[in-house]
């Protein structure tokens, strides 16, 4: 999506303040309801083995999310698609935090466009920021060679912690003026992106994004 | 400029063209008509030819049609309490019965009527897989030959022939758009009435053995001799051998101009008259029905075309051929199919259908839990022939052994005499309530497994690519806004959307409650002021009446089959 006009962006990071499920939920949910029983088990091998990542002192964020979404190897894009949308609507929609819901209504109200970051995949995110009315969204793809998920994940993978170069290239093409943004994050990780914009906002921060606000003055919404 | 190259114009080919069309109480040609009344208001006259029933005349049948049938909905929506008008002005009913020569029409009706038709448009066919092979042939072959009887009284003697993509029989690989009469699709030299010669005294053979034609034995014994004739020549089944022979019979008539359109598995609407219209239980709607709950590994081959056809798409192409032939430069053949240019196969088919299983847009009917159960285990090709697969027959017998135990065993003797007689009682009676359950779904499992050996053919053995070269030649020729009506875009559907906002709730509205034993509501709230105007009124008040019934009849010639 590329939003071509001059009204401002407030960008919201999807994990704490949209959402309270982690990521890899997504990929382990779809895993399990993949066509074959076969691939469903080959998929909760791949969520045990990814634990590991995604916890404790081998923390990798990013290598936790290759290795989860790869076990939807072999999928059909159709199911992709599907799945993605009964995601949405089962454990997202209507799980949405209420003040996540306030600060986009907030952000609409006075005329922002609404965009998503999120490390999930697009098929997740797509309908998600349907449900939510946002503008466009900066996520993961899963790649599809002809009908069927490779399981690799496009690059430039996204992780936890978004910014920097990589961030202002995303803004680019998508037509967002960081010096104009408003953004919005929950963890320690969101730093990278709070700092990036103009108009940053801490929303219910955990320990390490709380320092980083209070040093740097940054407001801080609570509830 | 060639034939090939040179513009079609639908409006000019039709604009006051006076058409004869056989089937219209069907799927198929009601979203026809329906097409060519909205779109091709400029058509002169439909002649329609309906059967009357003992207590429902052809008028009636027609007009209820008309009033309540939601294949219309597009021509009451557009036209309201003017729709009598403009039907008047191009609509008549003709009574007749294909199964007669002549279609049943009076002789000097067929003369008075075929004077002015320009084409005529033979939708009627029985689609039975295996039906009595009397019937198929009266109604398939018989009626083929007897509408193009009809059609040689006309001018032109144009006909449109609805057949089948199927008659290429058991094949493999591309089907070329051609007929070669006397010659079956396994290359075997055959002729059309001796054939149907052989059948029906077969079928008499069966019918004095048993005694009784009537009975299920003679009914059975005459579908297996059906059957086996058609394989001896190729054919899958019987409706695929009565469809090829009724196409073998009408190509080597020289008296005739033929095109045959020969559509593939005609599935819901993707728009017109609106999304998702079915219509009775066509090929999917079973598999839909065998899909949601009985067995999640199904005997198909995955890599099996899948070949559907939207039923808009198919009225769309056949407006288009038959405007080619109001100008004399059809083609003889045209498939209408998918698999040569968007191909969908049977893995990816039953993936989707899963899929709008577990959306919630087809439903189970049954108990929650094996609601859930079903909707966790998603359907999947087992890669095995129905005939050689173990799960159904297997599940069929340990549920057939359960029934006749249930049946078998008396609680009231096994329960400990010290328990109330009443008690006893009870739970007798719920033992053989459940039994009945049981025995319920024994009779389900051997039709599912009956269903998937009739589908064997087409979902396992044979993989057909049919060649669409004439449709998408012709629909190159249409320009502006008519290429956007009538075009051949099937390249641009997309599967997914199709399938669980178009197919997966069309069947589920229109079709699967025929199979759980419900009927399928009709619109109400119209109707038209009077009758449909019949043919005979208008021949009998035209100037040449009184020609026709002084003794002008069609020749002995014309009137010997062919």
């Amino acid at each position: 999506m590329s939003l071509e006009n001059e009204r401002d962006v407030a960008i919201f990071r999807v994990e704490g303040i949209l959402s309270t499920r982690p990521t890899v939920s997504a990929a382990t949910w779809m895993a399990l309801n993949a066509q074959r029983m076969r691939s469903r088990l080959l998929g909760l091998s791949a969520f045990t083995l990814s634990a590991p990542l995604w916890l404790g002192p081998m923390r990798d964020p990013i290598r936790a999310s290759r290795v989860a979404w790869a076990a939807l190897e072999g999928m059909s894009e159709d199911r992709l698609i599907v799945l993605g949308e009964l995601y949405v609507k089962e454990f997202l929609q209507n799980a949405i935090p209420d003040v996540g819901l306030r600060l986009v209504a907030q952000c609409r109200a006075a005329g922002q466009r609404i965009v998503l970051v999120s490390d999930n995949v697009e098929a997740v995110m797509k309908p998600f920021a349907e449900a939510l009315g946002a503008d466009a969204v900066i996520c993961n793809a899963l790649d599809v060679d002809g009908r069927w998920v490779t399981g690799r994940l496009k690059t430039p993978v996204l992780g936890a912690e978004l910014g920097g170069q990589q961030l202002r290239q995303l803004a680019q093409a998508r037509g967002i003026d960081l010096g104009r943004a408003h953004a919005y994050g929950q963890r320690g990780g969101d730093s990278l992106l709070l700092g990036a914009v103009a108009l940053p906002c801490a929303v219910r921060p955990d320990r390490h994004l709380s320092r980083i606000a209070r040093d740097l003055d940054w407001p801080v919404v609570e509830d | 400029m060639n034939n090939e190259t040179t513009p079609l114009s639908i409006r000019e080919a039709f604009s006051g063209k006076h058409l004869l069309v056989t089937g219209v109480t069907g799927f198929v040609a009601k979203v026809w008509v329906t097409l060519l009344l909205t779109h091709v208001p400029e058509v002169g006259r439909l002649t329609i030819l309906v059967r009357g029933r003992r207590r429902q005349s052809a008028e009636t049948r027609l007009r209820e049609i008309v009033e309540t049938s939601p294949a219309l909905r597009p021509l009451r929506e557009r036209h309201g309490k003017d729709l009598d008008v403009f039907l008047a002005e191009r609509l008549e009913v003709l009574e007749g019965d294909l199964a007669k020569p002549y279609c049943g029409v009076e002789p000097q009706i067929a003369r008075g009527l075929m004077e002015t038709v320009d084409l005529v448009v033979n939708v009627a066919g029985l689609t039975d897989f295996a039906p009595d092979p009397i019937l198929a042939v009266d109604v398939n072959v018989l009626g083929a030959r007897h509408v193009a009887d009809l059609t040689a009284l006309s001018p032109n003697a144009r006909l449109l022939h609805v057949s089948t993509s199927f008659v290429a029989g058991m094949v493999n690989g591309r089907v070329p758009e051609t007929v070669t009469p006397g010659i079956s699709p396994n290359g075997t030299r055959f002729d059309v009435e001796a054939e149907l010669l052989a059948v029906r005294s077969a079928c008499d053979t069966i019918n004095e053995r048993e005694g009784n034609s009537r009975s299920a034995a003679a009914r059975k014994g005459r579908v297996d001799i059906g059957s086996k004739r058609a394989q001896a020549l190729g054919w899958p089944n019987i409706y695929t051998y009565t469809k090829g022979l009724a196409e073998h019979a009408l190509a080597s008539r020289d008296d005739i101009a033929l095109s045959i359109v020969r559509p593939s598995i005609v599935e819901c609407a993707c728009d017109f008259p609106f999304t998702g219209w079915n219509e009775g239980l066509n090929t999917s709607a079973p598999i839909f029905w065998m899909c949601s709950g009985f067995t999640w590994k199904v005997p198909v081959s995955g890599d099996i075309c899948f070949d559907v056809i939207p039923v808009d798409i198919l009225a769309r192409g056949m407006t288009v051929v038959a405007a080619e032939q109001l100008q004399d430069r059809a083609a003889p053949v045209y498939h209408m199919s998918s698999g040569d240019h968007n191909r969908l196969d049977y893995e990816r088919g039953l993936d989707l259908t899963a899929l709008a299983i577990r959306q919630g847009t087809v439903t189970i009917e049954t108990g929650p839990l094996l609601r859930w159960l079903a909707q966790q285990f998603d359907v999947a090709p087992s890669e095995v022939p129905a005939t050689e697969s173990a799960v159904l027959p297997s599940m069929s017998k340990a549920t057939k052994w359960l029934r006749d135990g249930l049946r078998r065993f008396d609680a009231r003797k096994a329960l400990p005499s010290s328990m109330p007689l009443e008690q006893r009682d009870a739970w007798h009676n719920q033992i053989q309530s459940f039994g009945l359950k049981v025995n319920r779904v024994q009779k389900l499992m051997a039709t599912v497994q009956s269903l998937w050996e009739t589908y064997q053919p087409f979902v396992y053995e044979y993989n057909y690519c049919f060649v669409t070269e004439s449709i998408r030649r012709s629909s190159a020729r249409l320009e502006g806004e008519e290429q956007a009506l009538f075009g051949w875009h099937l390249e641009r559907l997309n599967w997914r959307d199709y399938w669980l906002n178009a197919e997966a709730p069309g069947l589920q509205q229109w079709s699967l409650p025929l199979i759980r034993g419900k009927s399928i509501p009709v619109d109400d709230g119209y109707a038209l002021s009077g009758p449909l105007r019949q043919t005979c009124d208008r021949l009998e008040s035209s100037p040449r009446s009184e020609e026709r019934t002084a003794g002008v009849q069609p020749s002995s010639n014309q009137m010997r089959n062919r």
